[in-house]
């Protein structure tokens, strides 16, 4: 069945999304790829983004997925979470 | 341009630490960002050209206004002599730096902007620029040195200040009650406290601003990984200050329970300079064990713990509303209900980890410039401030206190601590640490 999480493009859009809504000013072009570095994102919006994650679509990242290569942009932290995501379901 | 605008419920708490730190000492609220200039700078000239500029020009026409009852608020006055707030100083020394440049102080009541331009004997050169901490955040201070560069155009109008607060009173009231009682929750009276015995005068405070390699960096971020931290390094620098803290105490055979401190969270848009002046600081709160500082991995996840819980919980956004609705009472009252809970102590040290720099301010009025240290403020109590910055050149750490807190020898003992800490290999033996 089709869902967000089994869709990183879509889901990295998301992130992109709240990004605009509740962190980044009016102006700033975000796009998945975009490093947050790039973007001014601070350890406390990244860990907005990873709760949102789990509030919205129920995907928790375990710690040693929180690495920095995973909250490296909204595309590899969504590549991530749809990976885990496809783990727990596999496993379930 | 007349100007009248509200404070930031943000400003007008670093208006109520400004008249704590006025009680006890010398110096306010005033916070510092200096700028290693390229020898071939011309101070004559930049300080020519600061003056016309027209963003400094209001920066130092501004002063706050308060009455009782009425919303406190930041006027613009006329016939501010811009000229008068830029000194240079040829052959300075470090003690002059040391002791007056960086101890000036600024009233809230009137131009709260000071611009130092330093020729040292040994050719170097730098501008410091000391603000009010009620009108300047840390990023704030980063536009204001980008603003007030020669040549640079008007700050555009509806950007000088943030947008004004819409909230309705009554949820402002909802969410301050909700605090002081998250606040009345915490054990203050066994919080961990530098200043001990007299509330009497403290003395001026002492900087000392340490820059780490990238290689030594290197190091810390393995350790950082390996003692758990995720989301950047934050709270492993945290645990670790916090361990090198607790040594003090060990050394003075004193055992507090409790480390309390808050942390600064930006408030501000990301991606763009944003506001000129205002601060836009909300906080989250850090409550550890003395067990817990002990063992910086067990810190580090209890740091983790709470931060999140606290942003789960809207923790930040709740004190941002407290904080705006403080802007509603007296100056006297809202020193009592913060004093309630924390009897004039507000954390075992400031702590401020301002993450990645970037590529900082890479020239001011066409001159390279070649390094940039914040200088914040120190309240006393608790006499104590860290700053953690990533630079182009690696860690950047500001040790500042006032000798009522940290003796010199234990002064110089912490900062050798910290930095022999962040970069030693002392990597949890546990196996549970990813290197």
């Amino acid at each position: 069945m089709y869902s967000v999480k089994n869709d990183p493009t879509r889901l990295a859009n998301e992130l992109c999304d709240y990004l605009r809504e509740r962190v980044l000013d009016r102006n700033v072009l975000c796009t998945p790829g975009t490093p947050f570095i790039e973007l001014g994102i601070d350890s406390m919006s990244i860990i907005e983004l990873v709760m949102y994650l789990e509030r919205k679509h129920g995907i928790v990242l375990p710690d040693e997925a929180l690495r920095p290569e995973n909250l490296r942009s909204a595309d590899a932290l969504a590549r991530c979470a749809v990976a885990i995501a496809a783990a727990s379901a596999a496993g379930r | 341009m007349e100007l009248r605008h509200p404070l930031t419920g943000a400003d007008n708490f670093q208006v109520l630490l400004d008249r704590h730190m006025r009680k006890r000492s010398r110096i306010g609220n005033v916070v510092r960002l200096s700028l290693q200039l390229d020898p071939s700078a011309d101070l004559s000239a930049l300080a020519t050209g600061i003056a016309a500029n027209p963003n400094f020009r209001l920066a130092v026409s501004l002063s706050m206004w308060r009455a009782t009852l009425v919303m406190p608020r930041w006027e613009s006055g006329s016939g501010a002599d811009p000229l008068a707030h830029i000194d240079i100083h040829e052959r300075c020394t470090s003690d002059y730096f040391n002791n007056v440049v960086l101890q000036r102080d600024l009233p809230i009541s009137g131009s709260p902007v000071h611009v130092d331009l330093l020729h040292f004997a040994n050719g170097s050169k730098r501008l410091v620029i000391s603000a009010h901490h009620a009108l300047f955040d840390q990023r704030g201070m980063v536009n204001l040195a980008n603003a007030i560069q020669p040549g640079a155009p008007s700050w555009p109008r509806e950007q000088l200040f943030p947008e004004r607060s819409k909230q309705h009173w009554w949820p402002e009231f909802r969410n301050t009650v909700y605090i002081m009682f998250y606040m009345l929750g915490s054990p203050f009276w066994f919080m961990a406290r530098l200043l001990r015995g007299s509330r009497g005068p403290v003395s001026n405070p002492v900087f000392k601003v340490v820059q780490l390699s990238n290689d030594q960096c290197e190091v810390v971020d393995r350790n950082a990984l390996a003692h758990g931290a995720r989301f950047g390094n934050s709270n492993y620098h945290l645990a670790i200050t916090l361990k090198v803290l607790q040594r003090v105490f060990d050394h003075r055979r004193e055992q507090p329970p409790y480390f309390w401190l808050s942390m600064p969270v930006s408030t501000r848009r990301r991606g763009s300079a944003g506001h000129l002046f205002s601060n836009s600081l909300s906080f989250v709160f850090a409550r550890l064990s003395a067990d817990e500082v002990r063992d910086p991995k067990r810190a580090v996840a209890s740091i983790h713990a709470q931060v999140k819980k606290q942003l789960g919980d809207g923790i930040p956004g709740r004190y941002a509303s407290l904080l705006n609705f403080f802007r509603r009472v007296p100056l006297w009252l809202y020193s009592t209900l913060v004093n309630l809970p924390m009897r004039g102590d507000y954390a075992s040290l400031s702590f401020s980890d301002l993450g990645n720099e970037g590529e900082g301010i890479a020239n001011f009025g066409g001159v390279p410039v070649l390094g940039m240290v914040d200088y914040a403020s120190v309240p006393s109590p608790p006499g104590l401030t860290v700053t953690f910055k990533r630079n182009t050149e690696g860690l950047q750490l500001v040790i500042s206190a006032v000798y009522e807190a940290l003796a010199p020898s234990e002064f110089d003992r912490f900062h050798r601590d910290l930095v022999q800490r962040l970069t030693g290999n002392d990597a949890p033996q546990d196996g549970t640490g990813t290197v």
